[in-house]
């Protein structure tokens, strides 16, 4: 895919997509527009790795990665459960490109095709999880030794 | 069974019951539970919370008291769950009363009530803009996305609410954003109706499910997190079949 919008332009779309989905998750007003940071992050993380030369499954990957450490971070900050800024946080990582590609398939009768395409939305929705979990794990330990120090 | 013992008890699986209607994880729910009857007065507390019951057993005030409470209504609240997080904080390390802390989750929950009719369409308006020009909407597929999206949120909105079945709604939200983009292109033949669609279903995209599901998995809640990732997987593949079974008939008889 060609690129026909700049880095800022996508970021700033990342950001308003997960804002829109802080307020259709109903997220607290005054938390939505972090939650819309946490989405923005979390593209930096996908637009480094499409850098880097990742497919579809390893950029959501590193994109997930992203949004779990900056949502677990700015949770921290401010008091709240992680989900309120992970779960909108991901919406722009979620591969609806992909799942929509594999349904066309298979209406039009190409079945490897759209199952090809389908284990590619489904890798990608593993690394999401996986991406998440790493992150959150990561973020637990480093604040378990930030508060150790200060002992 | 003393009345204190009852609104303990009662206040543990009312924290639950909000807590997992608007798609908390389930080792928060756990925990808040344990904290909030810790916070009053409870010398054991045993609790176990799937996505579609709690069962809670407490030793309090000289007694032990159990209790199961189905769940069936779900939706995603997040205001909600840090609304009653923070209350559990605020009660820590002080001696309550149940009767009171049932109250403030009262007030909570009337708080947090906030309804989607005004806000939630367009959410789903310029969010699922905002994601469609992402993966490459340009021009009058904008405006259109918009409104689609608008149009679709509302539908799959009252469907739920006539008690349709949450996966049948999600079929018909699919069904709805096909057919409307498609009869724009009748209108405007040169313009393409993937990222249309594609913005409009985002809506119905299963995110919190996503999310939770993970992070069930990874605190060792197997269960929930299974069947949180099973029901997001059901979600995708019904909003895919709405959407397909428009696409499939459209290109049969009008490609």
């Amino acid at each position: 895919m060609a690129r026909l919008i700049g880095p800022a332009t996508e970021l700033t779309l990342a950001f308003i997509a997960s804002t829109a989905w802080g307020v259709i998750f109903r997220a607290p007003k005054r938390r939505v527009p972090l939650a819309g940071l946490t989405g923005a992050l979390g593209w930096v993380g996908w637009m480094l790795a499409q850098a880097l030369g990742f497919e579809i499954v390893g950029r959501t990957a590193l994109g997930a990665l992203a949004v779990g450490i900056s949502g677990e971070i700015i949770a921290r900050i401010c008091h709240e459960p992680a989900t309120v800024f992970l779960t909108p946080g991901i919406v722009p990582l979620v591969p609806g490109v992909t799942i929509y590609a594999a349904m066309q398939a298979f209406v039009v009768g190409d079945y490897p095709g759209g199952l090809s395409l389908a284990t590619q939305a489904l890798l990608a929705a593993g690394a999401i999880a996986g991406g998440l979990a790493v992150a959150t794990s990561l973020v637990r330990a480093l604040f378990r030794l930030l508060r150790r120090d200060k002992k | 069974m003393p009345a204190k013992m009852e609104q303990l008890l009662e206040l543990g699986l009312y924290s639950g019951t909000l807590l997992l209607g608007s798609g908390a994880e389930i080792y928060r729910v756990e925990n808040t539970i344990y904290h909030l009857l810790t916070a009053c007065g409870a010398e054991v507390v045993d609790c176990i919370a799937t996505p579609t019951g709690i069962h809670l057993s407490a030793h309090a005030y000289g007694r032990i008291g159990t209790r199961v409470r189905r769940i069936d209504k779900r939706s995603t609240n997040l205001g909600r769950v840090a609304a009653i997080n923070n209350l559990s904080r605020s009660l820590a390390g002080q001696q309550n009363d149940p009767g009171e802390v049932l109250q403030a989750l009262c007030q909570i929950e009337r708080d947090t009530e906030h309804s989607l009719v005004r806000w939630g369409p367009l959410g789903a308006a310029i969010g699922g803009t905002a994601f469609a020009t992402l993966f490459g909407a340009r021009g009058w597929e904008l405006p259109t996305t918009a409104l689609v999206a608008f149009i679709v949120f509302h539908s799959a909105a009252f469907l739920r609410k006539a008690a349709i079945p949450g996966l049948l709604a999600d079929f018909a939200g699919g069904f709805v954003a096909a057919l409307l983009a498609l009869s724009v292109t009748l209108v405007f033949p040169d313009m393409p109706s993937d990222r249309v669609i594609l913005g409009a279903i985002m809506s119905l995209v299963p995110g919190v499910l996503l999310t939770a599901g993970a992070r069930d998995v990874l605190a060792g809640d197997l269960l929930s997190g299974i069947v949180r990732t099973i029901e997001a997987l059901f979600t995708a593949t019904a909003i895919a079949a709405g959407a397909g079974a428009i696409l499939g008939w459209w290109i049969k008889w009008l490609g």
